[in-house]
């Protein structure tokens, strides 16, 4: 398996086959608590900016904010270090930073094996096993876990039974196990274990297709106006190496009109030129008729000819049959979307990936992020139609990954600018941001003169006009040693370092580690000397100019030791970097490649972002009561939280009450 | 044909009829039903005697190797004499078997009708097929009422001679859609509500043998093999607990079977 693989494959996809035995432990928490009459609203919105919704606003198209904000208040709110949603949220739901919850950055590595892992949680299939020829017999239950630690504030509203709703909060996957309705958000994986692995089925395949990440292109060839391939599921544990579960789909075309079948397991959907289909439940078989894996798909029938192109969403976890625990109760997935209809449940489903990658054109991408934006309000109507009393905390990501993608389109600085394009491609961001006016309203009809209520935005958003490769920095001035320089063009993952000749490395969008003795396997850096190093990196790093505009990369490198507190603290990079507007980490870099540049324009449309420095990405407050604090922060909002209900935050929260 | 199976499934309307506001309860009440007829049919088609007569030849050889099991050779003949009884016991079951088949596959196809496919879902699409006997008509339509849209030209697959349209009904109810071919008009049923609503049938055919499978309704005339709406499964929950109802079935109806074989004396 490459280092890319292990990644991209976190082991959610193999506990999928063995973890039918974790949900019905989160059953035995759930129950009834107790009426209260009082009630706290949090609308969280993803990424949307003070600036942005100022603008549009200003613009006309957000009456209902317009309202809000003329008798409440509206305020930037203090975001986390590093601005990355895993972090940002884990801040929220803890009421502390990082040294408390230990989520660093969405990529962390295990300082043993020095192989990179996804941050938020970690699957490993069943430890026992008997084999019988190539049938592997799981005797212990997969195991899928949480990796935040510190509390949640939604544990403590339950431990004192107020009644909570928390609707798709990020960094909560699996749920946490507790007496309140929870549906997971950011972290939930498709059946896959990827954070979402789209499919494309064409006759006429991109140059790039191997080097799709995100996805998958399979190459077809029809013959008699048909064709047959398969989709991929989770990885099967019950054979031996775990190979990838398949499911068989046979598609026709008709001769000449532009219209195509798609079948599978006895089930089929016919979809014009153009069209989506609704959600269709795919079942992998993993060992014949005893277990399988239950997921489910969109499909979008892209072209039908001259060449034949077909999207298959991720295979999402079905919440009317979950493969792994998604909610407490485990039947509250299945509740919500019984009334309001299947949705997404990856983490962040809009298929940016598939517009990157050039399998969506922009008005595809824009069409898909309105299904999810679809979903979710009704979602939203479903759960709030279900809420009188208590804690209500709803999520949306439309903002936050529609402004990353579409950014580019309403910016005639950026370099993708494209003054021709469409006014709905142009108009996209503002559109979702109208959009979130429509909650509002409709959230606002359940918001009374006993209601404490809160929108809020993990950060805010920047522009992405150039890259910055840290890891080619450190190896061009020496930090880094590459075992053989000639692999350099292919090395990824930490796999070609030379650790006794190694300082420190970057991992991650923000992330720099020394290499340390004691900590890393094969670490160098004494200890002691790791305080001086670190600063010597920092000031030369924020001193670094980008070679073609002459400007500073790096407002601010923090000192992890000067910024974290708390008992995870010692496992934090040692350097975070906080990027000037306009620059963010390459992603070559997050991988742990050298590109030859250090610096180059951005050409992915993923060409917005908020990685950089905390203070020019903050995210937004609003809130119907007068808020105290001067600069508040999102950790502040759970003791906050927590004071409404008369409650004392615990110990570990670090975040202060804002409200008068 | 088409009579039988009006009369067939007339009787088994009557039969789940009590149980229009459960029907799981139906479900049981046909399988313990089905256990019984079985149960019947086999004391009348079979040599109780010789059954009886096999049943006790099995048991002394098995009791001749626990008696004498430091005999090697009573052991390994009593172990032949208990092999070959046992095919002359399958032999003595051959003919009552032979007559409780049909019933049992007339029995499942009716039960089909009713715990096989749900009805579709309004606002839900769905797939209609027409296979034509002889080539395909390429110039096929399928027209519906206004409660039903109907949302695509023909998908027509030559090599199968099949022809598919997605349907989106619009409304709960019973709206009949009509394909077009060649001149003539040929009906289809669809059947449109919650899911708990009666029978249920997803295939208009032609042919003897295929209409004896697909009762619902009246039988094609030539040119045409089927109609075929693909309906969602419905979802037959007993006690809690989803079951396929051919599992339900097949359980019951045997314990039924095995636990009324005395009140029947019946040596099964």
């Amino acid at each position: 398996m490459k280092r890319r693989d292990f990644l991209k494959v976190t082991g959610t996809g193999a506990a999928v086959a063995a973890a039918g035995g974790v949900a019905p432990l989160l059953e035995a928490c759930a129950g009834k608590a107790r009426p209260l009459g009082r009630k706290v609203v949090v609308l969280a919105i993803d990424g949307m900016d003070p600036e942005l919704v100022r603008r549009f606003v200003a613009r006309g198209g957000m009456p209902t904010f317009k309202k809000f904000i003329e008798g409440n208040a509206f305020m930037p709110l203090g975001t986390s270090l590093p601005p990355q949603s895993p972090v940002a949220w884990s801040d929220f739901i803890t009421g502390a930073g990082p040294g408390v919850h230990g989520i660093f950055d969405f990529i962390h590595r295990d300082p043993e094996t020095m192989l990179p892992y996804l941050s938020i949680s970690r699957s490993t299939p069943p430890s026992k096993t008997v084999k019988l020829g190539r049938l592997v017999i799981p005797l212990t239950g997969g195991k899928v876990e949480n990796l935040r630690r510190g509390p949640c504030f939604w544990e403590v509203l339950a431990r004192n039974d107020v009644p909570a709703v928390v609707f798709k909060c990020p960094s909560n996957f699996p749920p946490v196990k507790v007496r309140a309705k929870t549906v997971s958000g950011l972290g939930t994986p498709d059946i896959r274990g990827t954070y979402g692995t789209f499919s494309y089925y064409t006759d006429d395949p991109p140059a790039d297709a191997d080097e799709f990440t995100g996805g998958e292109c399979i190459p077809i060839r029809l013959w008699e106006e048909a064709f047959t391939a398969d989709l991929t599921g989770p990885a099967n544990t019950f054979r031996e190496n775990s190979p990838p579960a398949k499911l068989r789909l046979t598609v026709y075309r008709d001769p000449t009109r532009d219209v195509a079948k798609i079948t599978w397991g006895g089930d089929e959907v016919i979809l014009k030129k153009g069209e989506w289909s609704g959600w269709h439940r795919v079942r992998f078989k993993l060992a014949g008729p005893l277990a399988d894996a239950v997921g489910m798909v969109r499909f979008y029938l892209k072209e039908v000819r001259p060449h034949f192109r077909l999207y298959v969403s991720p295979v999402n976890i079905d919440p009317l049959e979950p493969a792994l625990p998604i909610s407490t109760p485990s039947k509250y997935a299945a509740q919500v979307a019984r009334r309001a209809g299947r949705y997404y449940t990856q983490g962040f489903p809009e298929d940016t990936k598939a517009l990157s990658h050039d399998v969506f054109g922009e008005e595809e991408y824009l069409a898909q992020a309105e299904i999810v934006l679809r979903e979710r309000l009704a979602c939203l109507d479903e759960t709030l139609a279900d809420f009188d009393d208590g804690f209500y905390y709803f999520y949306f990501s439309s903002i936050d990954q529609n402004t990353h993608m579409m950014w580019r389109t309403m910016d005639p600085k950026h370099p993708l600018y494209r003054p021709d394009a469409p006014p709905e491609v142009k108009g996209a961001v503002e559109h979702f941001y109208r959009a979130m006016d429509g909650a509002l309203a409709r959230t606002l009809a359940k918001v009374d003169d006993r209601t404490t209520f809160f929108i809020i935005s993990d950060h805010g958003f920047a522009p992405f006009y150039r890259e910055f490769n840290v890891n080619t920095w450190l190896l061009d001035n020496g930090y880094i040693a590459l075992a053989d320089p000639f692999r350099r063009a292919e090395t990824e993952f930490l796999d070609n370092i030379d650790w006794g000749r190694t300082l420190a490395y970057g991992l991650g969008l923000n992330s720099v580690y020394l290499n340390l003795r004691g900590r890393e396997p094969r670490g160098i850096v004494e200890p002691e000397e790791a305080a001086a190093l670190a600063a010597k990196l920092a000031a030369e790093l924020e001193a670094y100019r980008d070679p073609e505009t002459g400007k500073r990369v790096l407002v601010k490198v923090y000192k992890s030791r000067d910024c974290y507190r708390g008992p995870a603290a010692a496992e934090a990079p040692e350097l975070v970097l906080g990027f000037a507007r306009g620059y963010r980490l390459a992603d070559d870099s997050a991988a742990v490649e050298f590109p030859k540049r250090i610096c180059k324009v951005r050409e992915d449309k993923w060409a917005a972002d908020h990685c950089i420095d905390p203070p020019h990405v903050r995210g937004v407050l609003f809130c119907n009561k007068p808020v105290a604090a001067k600069a508040p922060a999102l950790k502040d909002l759970a003791p906050t939280i927590l004071k409404e209900f008369g409650l004392e935050p615990p110990r570990e929260m670090t975040g202060r009450p804002i409200l008068a | 044909m088409w009579y039988f199976n009006l009369a067939f499934t007339r009787l088994f309307d009557a039969l789940v009829w009590p149980f229009r506001v459960w029907p799981a309860g139906g479900l049981l009440f046909v399988s313990v039903v089905a256990g019984v007829a079985m149960l019947l049919i086999f004391k009348v088609t079979s040599n109780q005697r010789a059954i009886r007569r096999t049943r006790d030849l099995i048991r002394a050889h098995m009791l001749a190797m626990r008696l004498f099991r430091d005999d090697a050779a009573v052991v390994v003949e009593s172990q032949k004499k208990v092999l070959r009884t046992n095919l002359t016991y399958l032999r003595y079951a051959v003919v009552p078997i032979v007559f409780i088949l049909p019933v049992v596959v007339l029995i499942m196809v009716q039960l089909n009708l009713r715990y096989g496919p749900a009805p579709a879902r309004p606002g839900e699409a769905v797939v209609v097929k027409a296979v034509f006997e002889g080539a395909l008509d390429e110039g096929a339509t399928l027209a519906a009422s206004p409660e039903v849209a109907v949302e695509t030209p023909a998908l027509r697959i030559p090599y199968e001679r099949e022809a598919d349209w997605r349907v989106r009904p619009l409304e709960a109810g019973t709206f009949e859609l009509v394909l077009k071919s060649r001149g003539k008009d040929w009906g289809k049923k669809l059947v449109v509500g919650p899911p708990a609503v009666g029978r249920v049938s997803s295939r208009r055919v032609s042919g003897v043998w295929a209409q004896l499978m697909n009762p619902g309704e009246r039988p094609l005339s030539s040119n045409l093999k089927a109609i075929e709406v693909k309906y969602p499964s419905r979802e037959n929950k007993i006690l809690g607990l989803r079951v396929h109802w051919i599992i339900t079935f097949f359980v019951v109806s045997l314990v039924a079977a095995f636990a009324l074989k005395g009140v029947f004396r019946t040596e099964v």
